[in-house]
């Protein structure tokens, strides 16, 4: 497994070895849903899935 | 080890005994109730009818000591404070499910309760039973003083905070929402169904006595004085208690800042769950999520238009609020795990 770090809350996400770019994961601790950037290396690179989420709030 | 109740015919009592009964480290040998004395403890807790056999016994404090090494008084406030001296002379160890051992300074007490304390060298003895605050001093404890519900709550929703030196001591407001069962077993006016349901009611909204255990805390915490504006609200709830709590920042912060500043403090606390979540309808903390638990539920949001942060703190009342915590402090002093016999999930849907 790499680890990652969530861009939002900064917690450390692991990642399965052979992840792709474009994956969509999802961070354990604050629930951001997250695109795969980049996994060269030891580097998986997340940044923020840019879609419109459902409006939970009232 | 043989544990004891005093008092154990009110809400505290009846979930200090839904713990005690099945904790399997632990022996209940006795649960006194002066009002109740003679009748099954299922009687007056029918929920656990089935589990025991016990019955009520009248408060006679030689035939308790004779009987346990570890007495649980949950007695109502003012009614431990002679009790207590009684039962540690014997060489049981205490937790004192009141306020009468929580403060360190007795001078607090006249200010706060309005009654003069009878035994302040036991004070400096009794250890605030908040083990996230002092694991280390209630394993050691003879006298475990358990803190007040709405003051877990805040106490420990603020901390990370107050420990960071990131808010300004002296504005912040905690707005309490609390259940009805922490108004205690017997019925009064403003508990009268037709009163309570439906309703918000605010009391005792500059001066609640959990202010001086909140404010005791957090100064604990830090060099600068903090100061704790509180405001509680009795809502239509049975159990639960929310503690919305607005602090101002000293400097701008990010949300990045903010999660380091909690995890630091309780990455390594089972009983501390962050709930600052992005998806579903739970995604800051909701005392409903948890009830019969011994969780403290802790979200965050920042305001940065206001430079304001806004912690909500959520717990079950009767659990993390009162019997919860004293079984967790219960298994710090007789030295086993501390999630043991409370390591219950809550109900969903409830």
């Amino acid at each position: 497994m790499k680890k990652a770090k969530c861009p939002d809350c900064d917690a450390e996400i692991e990642v399965q070895d052979d992840v792709m770019k474009g994956e969509i994961l999802s961070c354990p601790s604050c629930g951001l849903e997250l695109e795969v950037t980049c996994n060269k290396g030891d580097s998986v690179e997340l940044k923020e899935l840019g879609i419109e989420g459902e409006d939970w709030g009232e | 080890m043989r544990v004891g109740v005093i008092g154990g015919s009110g809400y505290v009592g009846s979930e200090l005994l839904r713990l005690l009964l099945p904790h399997p480290k632990i022996e209940l040998t006795i649960v006194t109730s002066r009002q109740n004395a003679g009748e099954f403890v299922f009687t007056v807790h029918p929920n656990l009818r089935g589990a025991t056999q016990l019955k009520f016994t009248p408060p006679n404090i030689s035939q308790v000591t004779e009987n346990c090494d570890l007495v649980f008084a949950a007695m109502p406030h003012g009614k431990s404070l002679e009790l207590v001296p009684q039962l540690l002379e014997t060489g049981v160890k205490v937790i004192d499910m009141s306020a009468d051992y929580r403060l360190n300074n007795p001078v607090d007490y006249d200010k706060w309760y309005r009654w003069k304390h009878t035994h302040p060298e036991l004070l400096e003895e009794a250890v605030y039973g908040c083990p996230e605050l002092h694991r280390q001093e209630i394993k050691d404890a003879k006298l475990v003083a358990c803190p007040g519900c709405m003051s877990t709550a805040t106490i420990l929703g603020l901390a990370p905070l107050v420990k960071e030196g990131v808010i300004e001591k002296n504005r912040i407001v905690a707005d309490v929402k609390i259940g009805s069962s922490g108004a205690g077993q017997k019925p009064t006016v403003t508990s009268h169904h037709p009163e309570r349901a439906g309703g918000v009611r605010p009391y005792k909204v500059a001066d609640h006595r959990h202010v001086a255990e909140v404010e005791q805390e957090l100064n604990l915490l830090t060099e600068e004085k903090v100061t704790v504006a509180f405001t509680p609200h009795a809502v239509n709830m049975i159990r639960g208690i929310l503690s919305t709590i607005h602090a101002y920042l000293k400097t701008p912060v990010t949300d990045k800042n903010v999660w380091k500043f909690y995890r630091s403090m309780y990455q390594n606390e089972y009983f501390i769950r962050f709930v600052k979540f992005k998806k579903g309808p739970y995604q800051l903390p909701n005392p409903k999520i948890t009830m019969g638990t011994n969780y403290v539920d802790i979200g965050f949001e920042v305001d940065p238009r206001t430079r304001r942060i806004i912690v909500f703190s959520a717990i079950d009342n009767l659990m993390r609020g009162a019997s919860g915590q004293g079984v967790q402090c219960m298994n710090l002093m007789i030295g086993i795990n501390e999630k043991t016999g409370i390591d219950q999930q809550g109900f969903h849907p409830m």
